[in-house]
């Protein structure tokens, strides 16, 4: 990414969307969500923790309502997700991160269709059903992907999963540590390294 | 250190040479083959393999920008805790 011309927020704000996906998850799969995008499912939403209703006055009200706003433009649903009604119990805490959210996912750096993407890929690396449908609309919309353009993101996640697991398998030392940005760029010292968008090898 | 040895491309059997003829240029001149082609070195047709397939997914041009998933490759890495 760095090479890529991206800096070093850039790269940080992918990790934020890793994290920020694989903590959702966590929730969601701890307390065995069903999911609930693009349709609520009939019976319970949650097998541990029901979320609050929507109708439900309270401290969360005003989040809640910036969050139906925003899963009806991103997501195409009129409900708020379960995954934030759950939260809701604990209003200060739902408040604090769907702060976090909105900054992770919005345009940085980095497009939201970047991040979308991203998004998407750690939500099927964690295996989790209740994120894989929550941020499907969202990428599809956002990166503009029809069923075809969603086998190439799934291709590409397979062949992450592939690298990662032969990498880990083998104890492979990462081959660049305590990088900058200006490493890749003309006149860097890793301006060479094989990778993306590296000059070509010489023949 | 890695879990096997990497494996000089002079211990490549002959056979086996044209799988390895794309590292070479990769290497820029290394006798060993090192990093992610290294640990997969001591089977070549797998890593030839992996590499049509990352051809085909990874470095496809398709729809969506390399950014984009060079993006989900940080991403997806990090998940799975991989330290390469």
């Amino acid at each position: 990414m760095l090479r890529l011309g991206v800096s070093e927020q850039g790269l940080t704000e992918i990790m934020a969307v890793a994290e920020q996906v694989a903590s959702m998850a966590a929730l969601a799969e701890g307390f065995r969500m069903r999911p609930d995008v693009p349709q609520p499912p009939d019976g319970q939403q949650t097998e541990l923790v029901p979320p609050l209703d929507e109708v439900e006055p309270g401290q969360a009200a005003e989040t809640l309502d910036a969050i139906r706003q925003w899963a009806t433009e991103a997501l195409g649903v009129q409900h708020v997700p379960a995954l934030w009604r759950v939260l809701a119990r604990h209003p200060r805490f739902l408040c604090a991160t769907w702060a976090k959210d909105r900054l992770v996912f919005e345009r940085g750096e980095l497009e939201e269709a970047t991040k979308a993407c991203a998004a998407m890929a750690v939500a099927m690396t964690m295996r989790s059903p209740y994120c894989v449908a929550y941020f499907n609309p969202w990428v599809r919309q956002a990166m503009g992907l029809d069923d075809n353009g969603m086998v190439e993101l799934g291709a590409a996640v397979m062949h992450y999963v592939s690298v990662n697991t032969i990498a880990h398998g083998m104890m492979l030392e990462p081959p660049f540590v305590d990088v900058r940005a200006s490493d890749f760029q003309p006149g860097g010292r890793l301006i060479n390294s094989p990778g993306p968008g590296a000059p070509p090898p010489p023949t | 250190m890695p879990t096997l040895r990497f494996r000089r491309f002079d211990e490549i059997p002959p056979e086996d040479q044209e799988n390895v003829a794309f590292l070479r240029g990769r290497m820029r001149g290394q006798q060993e083959i090192t990093g992610i082609f290294g640990a997969q070195a001591h089977w070549p047709a797998y890593m030839v393999s992996n590499r049509k397939q990352a051809l085909a997914s990874y470095q496809f041009q398709g729809v969506l920008p390399q950014l984009a998933k060079e993006a989900m490759h940080v991403a997806v890495s990090m998940t799975n805790s991989c330290d390469f």
